[in-house]
């Protein structure tokens, strides 16, 4: 089934969410109305309000700008990093790619979870901890990627050519090679940024997040567990946004790399 | 003799979102006891759809209908599961065989199933099965995997397992396709000889003129669908009648003119949905003409042991005869 | 039989390397520590005394290959530290959490194969048709939900509105520990389960259509006996990759929703430790759920081996 315009559909929404929320938002997102705590959704407050009477829907835009603004990195760092590491090491070859090879062999046997959390756990909370632990882990999986493609279009008659009628070794990379090596790298990249904003959510939410004064949606629904009893609004909407975005990711993920078969 | 095998009338359908396209079209062939019908054509015309079919083992979404199935003069025409008496080997035996079964225990519970043996008399039957396939340590050979094997001795296997059921009936799709060509010569030298001891009917499909020399008493020549020529080995190579069969002759490597490069025919068998109710190989056939397109009726009356439904044959009244119904 | 044993010893020897980088890494953790690493250890608490104590024990004053040594002695002796909160030692308070996370990860494969086995069945043998191809976009759908908020969203409803079942706790006794267990389980296996049901879907869609399935109808195989001897067989080892593979991310999803429905489990003092900078029960978790998920990884990869009976003679 094909999910994947759905998919373009809610990313762009989502996007244009948090990069609108200042103006787009109908409450700032901190604001407290202490006369309308704990309300059902309605007209005035679409996604309703949470214990302290702020807008669900207003802090929802908010909690957007902060997750995007996250998951980009914490998936384009370990892209970039690990696509030239394993790059590099399938067209220089030789002993540097046998030790890559080798150290991603180990690399990936590595309980990348349970690692994440112990990082951030000693770096402590906050958005550089976070990319540094996701870029530690991350680059594995691209690096792996980048050296199974770069090995077969070095060998493509084009590559091949270029070398041929004198283009230095460096510009054919950077001209031929990556830029035919580098679809399967964007549709793992897209689908490692719904993984990533799964994990950053999960994380804030048990605390190992952002600061706990931004806006989240892992941390919205953390707030919302004393309270969801009586009020589960306040859970239902940033978990529903947690899904359709994670789905919409994946999906997308998934289309690119058919389309490259 | 008694006849061995009788299919009349199969066609072969695939349903798919848009309707329906006709794969094999009508086609009716037998064969006698203790003989071999080779069916030969290019790939893609519905040779190992037949088999299958007859088999009872069509893909999802394909479908047959048959007016009648005699297995040794019984009609067997039941569910579409396989009938009794038929046995079927296949084409690529490193994909054909359950890899994840010894050779032993699978022909011991094929003998139990099929013939009712006990589990020590099943043992003694497949040993005595393998050495009549020409396996030279059965007791070892039980013990292997499949992939343990070579592919002759694999296909042996297969032909083992095939003979387990005790067929009247021997179907072969392309049975010695995968291997090579002295594995291949002893392989048919083996079916020959097991259908003569078992006083078997075979059906031997291939796309490779000289493999049907060797092992087929009578031929059939398939093309898009429909038998084109059917007749003695003898009589469809040394006096083929249809173009096609002409052509398909003169593409053996071996028929090639000395010093000359052999001679392919151009392009390719039409696909199924661009199937045409007269001559389908007109569109590649040098000879073709008006008279091509007419609708034809079948194959040719005129002698009942070699029969073709090519129009072109100023010799024999086959046009009038043809076209007279249609 | 010795093929087998070999194999099993190849295995084992690539984990070693792993596992040498699992302890370099929790080791390297003191050096990332913000601050003065020895004062962050002792905890907040400690008084000019106790952190100079640490100091001294865990070798910060040394060259680094003689502290990660004496960190390799400390760890073979099973002496894991020391919590700054409770000061209860690291490895007690293991083996006090564990049967919890065990119960859960074994709860949580039985549940993931149990929905997602049958599950990949249904949507092989029904392929093509309407309600196979609904189910199959509903379980894209539901591989995108996190497990914290599946645990919630199902403790409200089964918990807390029907009050069926414990949503937070251990109730005491036996029954008490299972019926703690169940949400839990249930939570990690939803979200694993649509995964392993893809997977057997894609294996016995192919062995559905593989030539050795055709020869085995051609020889009468059918019903029972067809599915028996030539698919299960088959779509065994493929299952069981899936098993070692998903094992890893299921101990996870454990560590998880033990926190979700307040399990005194290993993951829950994992996620506390992590949120007091408990930094000695930080390393020391890490450390023994991350061996437990390498070793699983490569027990599953040796049972793979040892089923399938074309691995046994490469």
């Amino acid at each position: 089934m094909r999910l994947w315009p759905f998919g373009v559909v809610i990313i762009s929404a989502a996007v244009a969410a948090a990069l609108l929320a200042p103006w787009l938002a109908p409450y700032p997102p901190g604001e407290q109305n202490l006369t309308a705590i704990n309300q059902a959704p309605s007209v005035e407050h679409w996604f309703g309000t949470d214990p302290l009477g702020r807008d669900v829907l207003s802090r929802m835009m908010y909690a957007l700008r902060t997750d995007l603004a996250l998951v980009v990195p914490a998936a384009g760092i370990p892209l970039l990093l690990g696509g030239l590491i394993g790059g590099a090491a399938a067209y220089v070859g030789g002993i540097f790619d046998t030790g890559v090879r080798w150290a991603l062999d180990v690399f990936q046997g590595m309980p990348a979870y349970v690692l994440l959390v112990a990082l951030v756990a000693v770096l402590g909370n906050g958005a550089s901890s976070l990319l540094i632990a996701f870029t530690l882990m991350g680059w594995i999986v691209y690096a792996r990627i980048a050296r199974t493609e770069v090995r077969r279009v070095r060998e493509d008659n084009y590559v091949l050519a270029a070398y041929l009628s004198g283009t230095p070794r460096m510009l054919v990379f950077f001209r031929h090679v990556i830029p035919n090596s580098r679809a399967q790298l964007m549709a793992y990249f897209v689908t490692d940024m719904g993984m990533a904003l799964q994990i950053i959510a999960g994380l804030s939410f048990f605390g190992l997040g952002v600061s706990q004064e931004t806006p989240e949606l892992g941390a919205m629904i953390a707030d919302a567990r004393l309270y969801i009893q009586t009020n589960l609004w306040l859970g239902l909407f940033p978990g529903v946004a947690l899904v359709l975005l994670g789905l919409s990711m994946a999906s997308i993920g998934d289309a690119m790399r058919e389309r490259r078969r | 003799m008694t006849t061995g095998l009788e299919v009349s009338e199969l066609t072969v359908r695939l349903s798919h979102e848009d309707g329906q396209v006709v794969l094999v079209d009508g086609i009716t062939l037998g064969i006698e006891a203790g003989r071999c019908l080779g069916i030969v054509g290019e790939s893609g015309c519905g040779k190992s759809l037949t088999l299958r079919s007859v088999m009872g083992l069509v893909p999802l979404g394909v479908e047959r209908d048959l007016s009648a199935l005699r297995v040794a003069g019984r009609e067997v025409l039941g569910d579409g599961t396989p009938p009794p008496g038929v046995a079927m080997v296949f084409q690529d035996s490193a994909t054909s065989l359950n890899p994840s079964m010894r050779v032993g225990s699978y022909l011991v519970r094929v003998l139990r199933r099929a013939a009712g043996h006990d589990a020590r008399s099943a043992r003694e039957a497949a040993l005595l099965l393998l050495s009549e396939v020409g396996i030279s340590h059965p007791e070892v050979h039980m013990n292997a995997f499949p992939h343990q094997l070579s592919g002759g001795l694999r296909q042996r296997t297969a032909i083992a397992l095939a003979l387990a059921t005790a067929p009247a009936v021997l179907l072969c799709d392309e049975p010695t396709t995968a291997l090579d060509v002295s594995t291949q010569a002893r392989i048919l030298r083996l079916l020959r000889e097991r259908m003569d001891a078992r006083e078997l009917a075979m059906v031997f499909v291939s796309h490779d003129m000289g493999v049907i020399r060797q092992v087929a008493d009578r031929v059939a020549v398939m093309y898009a669908g429909r038998i084109v020529e059917t007749g003695s080995t003898e009589d469809v190579i040394d006096r083929p009648r249809h173009h096609y069969t002409r052509m398909l002759l003169e593409s053996m490597p071996a028929n090639a003119a000395p010093g000359g490069a052999f001679r392919s025919i151009p392009g390719l068998p039409p696909a199924p949905a661009a199937y045409v109710e007269g001559c389908r190989f007109a569109s590649r056939c040098p000879h073709h003409d008006a008279g091509c397109d007419l609708p034809l009726v079948g194959l040719d009356g005129l002698s009942l042991e070699h029969r073709s439904d090519c129009v072109h044959e100023d010799d024999t009244p086959s046009r009038e005869w043809t076209h007279a119904r249609g | 039989m010795s093929g087998r044993a070999q194999l099993a010893l190849r295995r084992l020897a690539q984990v070693l390397p792993v596992l040498l980088l699992l302890l370099l890494t929790v080791f390297a953790l003191r050096a990332i520590l913000p601050g003065d690493p020895a004062r962050s250890i002792a905890g907040p608490r400690a008084t000019e005394a106790q952190v100079e104590e640490v100091r001294d024990r865990l070798g910060f004053d040394e060259p680094l290959p003689v502290a990660f040594a004496s960190f390799l002695e400390d760890v073979t002796q099973g002496q894991l530290g020391v919590s700054n909160r409770t000061h209860q030692p690291v490895a007690e308070l293991i083996v006090q959490r564990a049967p919890v996370t065990l119960s859960i990860a074994i709860g949580a494969v039985a549940t993931t194969f149990l929905i997602g086995i049958p599950l990949g069945w249904y949507l092989a043998l029904r392929r093509g048709r309407a309600d196979a191809d609904a189910a199959s976009a509903v379980l894209i759908a539901v591989v995108n939900v996190p497990a914290f908020w599946l645990g919630l969203m199902l403790s409200i409803l089964v918990g807390l509105r029907w009050g069926v079942l414990p949503v937070g706790g251990l109730e005491p006794g036996v029954t008490g520990w299972i019926r703690s267990m169940i949400l839990p389980c249930l939570t990690v296996g939803l979200v694993a389960a649509p995964w392993v049901a893809r997977s057997v879907a894609t294996s016995i869609g192919g062995i559905l259509a593989s030539d050795f399935v055709t020869t085995a109808r051609s020889l009468r195989f059918s019903g029972w006996s067809l599915f028996l001897h030539h698919l299960l067989r088959n779509a065994l080892p493929p299952t069981v990759t899936l098993l070692a593979l998903q094992a890893g991310s299921l101990l996870f999803g454990a560590v998880v929703v033990e926190q979700v429905f307040a399990l005194p489990g290993l993951g829950s003092a994992l996620l506390e430790a992590a949120a007091s900078r408990d930094f000695a029960v930080v390393q020391g978790l890490t450390l023994v759920l991350g061996a437990a998920i390498i070793l699983v990884n490569a027990a599953g990869d040796v049972a793979v081996a040892v089923l399938d009976p074309r691995t046994r003679w490469d």
